[in-house]
């Protein structure tokens, strides 16, 4: 074949080989284009319609207009939930990633046994809700539990936990920190990508070890940071299960979170009007944070040229 | 390649076998004679815990039933493991007694309420199952949901007389009559007879509208009955936190909770003395718990010999008879200071589903759970009045006053029945509550709760 | 491995920290298997029994055949298999797609993958369940598994494409150049590459399934559909009394999950740290 004849071939075959590139590009993806429109778009855009109307899933819905949203404003179990969510978050989120990166600093350094600790913190967090809960609930108990054993060994008053209403909220967010296993290993990760000649350098250089960390160890972890503050944020706004099993909603509406209301209105009332507004109102709020986060991220997260991908 | 393959086969045969699972609406019955290895269940040791726990809870796997030939019925209840027992006994009773259906048992967890809507909405709901008289009017309102059963308990001359008039009328709503009762769950107030005779204190006649066993008689029982600090604590009464039973103390005081007309007039002075003092037994007298104090439920409290009094409904009394030495009574409430008293008597009734396939079976078996035969080992107590004045019930056990049941039909009030209890019911219960671990004032609780109940009693909430 | 080494006392005060800490974190677990195999009235006892005595076996088939559990692993393990499999191959496909092929809108399409990681899920919760009643899926496990043949997860998507740029391109020029479709270089070539990645999809999808609660609680109702998860969850509401019995049931949920980490903690690490990785 000549060379001529071959660039030919080749511009032919080169300019089909893209056309089939973009369909079978498509192609791949349309499972999960189907799927995001069917799953994901539309049911967005009827819950936003279903938002102004009164619906039971029993009878056909009627249309309310904005009665759903005054109902929203005016309810004051809705500020309530929002409230306990905001606490569960903003004290929880931060809570759980430091420790978490404190435990993955910890586990990175040579000590013995590595592989048992390592698997002792991440075992929690895979265990199911469900059963955490119900174990949580023996610890948590005020006269027989675990926890006010070790509070009267510390000849610390006891506590009585979940059924104190301002003990309630810290006390799931103590839970929550039991799981910080998932966390916890991808920071170590990261830990363990930092390269160790950053920290030989500014070592010789004379930086103390609260140097390095601030200079070194938090900005090449800052993208980790960011992921894991993100999840966490998503992740904790959506707190369901453990409230649900552990406490219901209780004591007194405490531990009502804004998922367990939504879901409460829509699958116990059966307002499904009324818990789409609410749905969008949470959309509304996470998309609010999250893209403040993003805003934020900027200033703190380093992010390494080549490291960046896409 | 040829390892990847197998492992390929191997997968899509498991894959296969789950998609089977996955796509099968499971109804026990169907799939249980067919399926003899999935659905026969170990029989466990005899020996495990207090209660008895059932053996299985496929009782289909167990009876084998002529399949091809029966046509299925699916009846569905909740309650605990020891009320189950008699739900099958009267399935297996009914299997027994006519050829042309075959019942099997669904045991639910409580508070499936919710649940069974869902259930409904998508069509798929039992043919049968255990109702309660204050939730038929939600189920009927939301979309028609259970089976209009006036013709034919007309055609099958139903006698009626042998239910009390209340209970009776309480199977209809709006004209219809949805559902067919079997027992009834008076509520009363157990006692623990030895730490009343340890302290000395007689236990009041077992009669309704004794004028001596009244408020402040029950107050000072009640005080005297109290003693012991943190763990060791002992009460001298556990109400139960749930505010339809204030119903009882509300009505005699000559008070209402809501209206024969719908109206809330929950916060009525008479209604109101009622909470207050209910409220005061926790708060002031220190004779009732905190929720902090029960974190295992008032029960566990009760059975480990920490509290005096304790109320709750006669189902209750399946789990005491099975108590080992533990001698326990039941006594009727106090009367308030009109000199009345009444008793609130939920009314378990069976309903069927509307869109059962099966109407005329599902009505057989209302019939039967409603029928003699059926209610004689009824739970609380049996409905029809011929059953419950027999020996065999007032006799059950030697030392209990199975009589006072029997009265408190003559106390009987019909709690209100409002398409919208489920909300109403959510809505009043977190704040009553609230007032009983003494947290909110009672007047708080109507200032706060006056707009949010009016509004859901008109359907707007 | 880029590790510390401390010296003398920061070392032992840091073991000694671990320590703690993984006393503490194991304590839970471990309590849960003891009381399990608790007699019935030992479950509360004050100092706690920390060995049971004497071992009550019995309470596990008590426990488990007090409610059909049968039915509920054979649920579970339907849902875990069926939507990991879907999961494995569409979200691997489309990972696949963005990171090598080039179609139009291909940027537009990965930041919706993106959008859709940080959506509260509630907000599809109600429509998606009345699509699924319009269906006639209420009450079966299908809405648990059919959406993840269309794509996974938005996170699983995600995670395949970070691993596929990492793929050198070499070799599907080579491929190309051999005349391989964009499938054949899908099936014959990326993926026998990528164990690790498939290896942590796989992990995370079954412990995601494994887990999940609100998702069978709003779309099963009747006992036989019932997940393990939702079958605890009805323990608690009948057996509220037997702890024990209800701690046995609990290990019986947990005990798979920690079997399958210590059976595959290789790829446990390497797939969790492939997010680490690729969670830059």
């Amino acid at each position: 074949m000549s060379s001529v004849t071959a660039t030919v071939v080749a511009r032919r075959r080169g300019r089909s080989l893209l056309w089939r590139e973009k369909v079978d590009g498509f192609v791949m993806i349309a499972p999960w284009l189907i799927g995001f429109v069917v799953l994901t778009v539309g049911p967005m855009l009827v819950s936003a319609g279903l938002a102004f109307t009164n619906y039971d899933i029993l009878t056909p819905p009627k249309f309310t207009g904005t009665a759903n949203l005054e109902r929203l404003f005016a309810d004051d179990l809705f500020y309530k939930s929002l409230r306990n969510t905001a606490i569960y978050t903003f004290l929880g989120v931060p809570l759980h990633v430091s420790v978490a990166l404190l435990a993955a600093m910890l586990l990175n350094t040579k000590v013995a046994g590595q592989a048992f600790y390592r698997t002792a913190f991440y075992m929690p967090s895979m265990t199911p809700p469900v059963a955490n809960a119900l174990v949580w609930l023996w610890i948590y108990n005020p006269d027989f539990g675990l926890a006010n054993i070790v509070l009267n060994a510390a000849h610390l008053p006891a506590q009585k936990w979940l059924w104190d209403k301002d003990m309630a909220i810290p006390s799931l967010i103590l839970m929550s920190l039991w799981a910080l296993g998932s966390q916890m290993i991808t920071f170590l990760a990261g830990l363990q990508n930092v390269p160790p000649q950053l920290h030989e350098a500014a070592a010789i250089d004379g930086a103390t070890a609260l140097q390095r960390f601030r200079h070194i160890t938090l900005p090449m972890l800052s993208p980790i940071i960011l992921f894991n503050l993100i999840v966490a944020l998503i992740g904790s706004f959506q707190v369901f299960t453990t409230a649900y099993i552990a406490t219901n909603g209780g004591p007194e509406n405490a531990t009502l979170f804004f998922v367990l209301y939504l879901y409460r209105n829509g699958f116990e009332f059966f307002k499904m009007g009324y818990a789409s507004a609410l749905a969008w109102v949470l959309f509304l709020i996470v998309l609010v944070f999250t893209l403040i986060q993003f805003r934020l991220s900027k200033r703190w997260v380093y992010y390494e040229g080549d490291l960046k991908k896409g | 390649m040829l390892s990847r393959r197998r492992f390929l086969s191997g997968l899509a045969v498991v894959s296969g076998a789950a998609l089977l699972a996955a796509c099968g609406q499971e109804a026990a019955p169907t799939a249980a004679p067919a399926k003899p290895a999935a659905g026969a269940e170990p029989t466990k040791p005899a020996a495990s815990g207090a209660a008895p726990a059932a053996a299985t809870s496929a009782p289909a796997a167990a009876k084998p039933a002529a399949a091809g030939s029966l046509i299925e019925i699916t009846f569905a209840s909740h309650g605990e493991v020891a009320e189950q027992d008699f739900y099958k006994k009267a399935v297996e009773r009914f299997n027994q007694a006519q050829a042309k259906y075959h019942a099997t048992f669904q045991a639910e967890p409580t508070n499936n309420w919710q649940k069974y809507l869902t259930l409904m909405a998508g069509g798929t709901m039992y043919d049968t199952f255990r109702n309660e008289e204050k939730r038929v009017a939600e189920f009927v309102e939301r979309g028609n949901q259970l089976l209009d059963v006036t013709d034919r308990a007309q055609k099958d001359k139903i006698d009626k007389e042998d239910f009390p008039a209340t209970v009776w009328d309480e199977f209809f709503w709006k004209g219809k009559m949805y559902g067919f009762g079997h027992d009834l769950s008076p509520a009363v107030i157990f006692v623990n007879r030895k730490l009343w005779k340890d302290k000395g204190v007689d236990l009041p006649p077992g009669k309704w509208g004794d004028p001596k066993w009244d408020w402040n008689a029950f107050l000072a029982a009640a005080k005297k009955l109290t003693y012991g600090e943190g763990a060791q604590k002992v009460f001298g009464y556990i109400g139960n936190t749930w505010w339809v039973y204030m119903h009882p103390w509300i009505w005699s005081n000559g008070g209402e909770v809501v209206d024969k007309d719908g109206k809330l007039v929950f916060d009525s002075p008479e209604a109101t003395e009622a909470w207050q003092f209910y409220a005061d037994l926790s708060n002031t007298q220190k004779v009732s718990p905190v929720a902090a104090d029960m974190t295992n439920g008032p029960a566990q409290l009760f059975e480990s010999q920490r509290a005096a009094m304790y109320v709750n409904n006669t189902s209750y009394t399946i789990r005491a008879r099975q108590l080992k030495d533990f001698d326990w009574e039941m006594i009727p409430y106090p009367t308030a200071k009109t000199g009345k008293v009444f008793d609130r008597v939920p009314n378990n009734l069976c309903s069927g589903y509307a869109k059962t396939p099966q109407p005329d079976g599902a009505w057989e078996y209302l019939k039967h759970m409603a029928s003699k035969e059926a209610t004689v080992d009824a739970r609380g107590m049996p409905s029809r009045i011929s059953v419950a004045s027999s020996k065999d019930f007032l006799t059950r056990t030697p030392n209990q006053n199975w009589q006072l049941l029997v009265d408190a039909g003559q106390v009987r009030r019909t709690e209100p029945r409002t398409p919208y209890f489920n909300q109403f019911d959510d809505t009043l219960r977190a704040a009553w509550e609230s007032v009983q671990n003494g947290n909110k004032s009672v007047k708080d609780m109507f200032t706060e709760m006056r707009p949010k109940l009016t509004t859901i009693l008109e359907g707007k909430g | 491995m880029n590790e510390r080494t401390l010296k003398g006392p920061q070392r032992w005060l840091v073991q000694a920290v671990l320590t703690l800490g993984a006393i503490a974190l194991v304590t839970p677990l471990y309590w849960m298997l003891a009381t399990s195999l608790k007699e019935t009235g030992k479950e509360w006892l004050l100092p706690p029994q920390w060995i049971p005595s004497p071992f009550a076996f019995e309470n596990y088939p008590a426990a488990l055949t007090s409610l059909p559990f049968i039915y509920f692993f054979r649920n579970t393990i339907a849902i875990v298999v069926l939507a990991t499999l879907g999961t494995l191959w569409t979200s691997t496909m489309a990972g696949f797609a963005f990171a090598r092929l080039r179609f139009p809108l291909r940027n537009t399409l990965f930041a919706c993958v993106l959008g859709t990681m940080m959506l509260p899920h509630v907000v599809t919760l109600i429509p998606t369940f009345l699509l699924f009643k319009s269906l006639g899926w209420l009450n079966t496990l299908l809405p648990l598994i059919v959406p993840y043949w269309f794509g996974g997860t938005a996170f699983s998507i995600f995670l395949s494409r970070q691993y596929f740029m990492g793929v050198p391109l070499e070799l599907d020029e080579a491929a190309r150049v051999d005349g391989a479709s964009n499938y054949r270089i899908y099936f014959a070539i990326m993926l026998p590459l990528a164990g690790p990645l498939l290896a942590a999809l796989t992990i995370f999808s079954v412990l995601q399934h494994w887990n999940d609660f609100m998702g069978p609680l709003i779309y099963v109702n009747s006992m036989q559909m019932r997940t393990l998860a939702l079958g605890l969850r009805s323990f608690q509401g009948t057996m509220q009394t037997n702890f024990n019995l209800m701690m046995a049931a609990a290990t019986v949920t947990v005990a798979p999950v920690i079997v399958l980490f210590f059976a595959a903690q290789r790829f446990f690490m390497r797939g969790v740290l492939l997010t680490g990785l690729a969670g830059r």
